[in-house]
């Protein structure tokens, strides 16, 4: 479930998702999470503990170090946003995307 | 973590020539064995084990840096060296630009954890500008001994 923040010129969604990759946001997942929200106009962040990333950098994404089973954050600013987090949740839902 | 705990000093590279991805990653794992860190029996083993990763998708994250990297039953605990290829060397990165810094990671299975902690940890530092910087610019494993001491000190 979303939860939604109005702020005065733009709308911002969250919401909660569990990292399912067996072996955590490792190279290749965060390869593919920056592939997920290249040409998004707006931001993508995601939230690990008191940790926070944009989603869009491979060196930001590598820092969260989140491990398999972790909980996440995935946030969206902008419009067009929900649709990235649709795909952000489904792909942090897998368990079996690589052996890396 | 720190870069140090590691990195073996005895398997850096300051100066790597290399013409290819393979013959990069190849340099690094036999300076690994080299420095008593890969058993001779293993060697191929691992070369070929990263090289089968770069498959899926290169370890080249950008920034001249690549972190090609595998897991293997024959480590203890996580290790890594570092290369400095002065000239550049197209390792297919994410960005398309060439890498001039490598760093080559080797964890023992079982442990993901450290191995995200170790990526983390690179990355974190490599986010540094003149830590890049001065580590593009190293030419002795002395030199770059010194900037991972320093980093390294400079981060708590």
């Amino acid at each position: 479930m979303n939860t939604i923040t109005s702020m005065s010129e733009s709308t911002s969604i969250s919401r909660s998702v569990k990292l399912n990759l067996t072996q955590g946001l490792h190279i290749r997942a965060c390869s593919r999470v920056v592939a997920l929200v290249g040409g998004f106009d707006g931001q993508i962040r995601i939230h690990y503990g008191n940790r926070s990333a944009d989603a869009s950098s491979m060196f930001d994404l590598m820092q969260l170090a989140a491990l398999p089973g972790s909980d996440l954050t995935i946030e969206g600013l902008g419009d067009g946003a929900e649709p990235i987090l649709d795909d952000l949740e489904n792909f942090f839902s897998k368990t079996s995307e690589s052996a890396d | 973590m720190r870069l140090t705990e590691f990195v073996v000093p005895e398997a850096i590279l300051p100066q790597l020539q290399a013409d290819s991805k393979e013959s990069a990653i190849r340099q690094l794992v036999a300076s690994l064995k080299n420095a008593g860190k890969i058993q001779s029996d293993d060697e191929e083993a691992i070369v070929s084990a990263i090289l089968k990763r770069e498959e899926l998708g290169s370890t080249g994250i950008g920034r001249g840096v690549a972190v090609p990297h595998t897991k293997h039953p024959s480590a203890q605990s996580m290790f890594a060296t570092i290369a400095i290829c002065h000239d550049g060397l197209d390792f297919e990165s994410l960005d398309g630009e060439d890498v001039f810094i490598l760093f080559l990671l080797v964890s023992p299975p079982d442990r993901p954890g450290d191995h995200l902690r170790g990526l983390e940890t690179i990355t974190r530092h490599l986010k540094n500008d003149d830590f890049c910087k001065f580590l593009r610019q190293a030419t002795t494993v002395e030199a770059v001994v010194d900037l991972l001491q320093e980093a390294d000190e400079g981060q708590s």
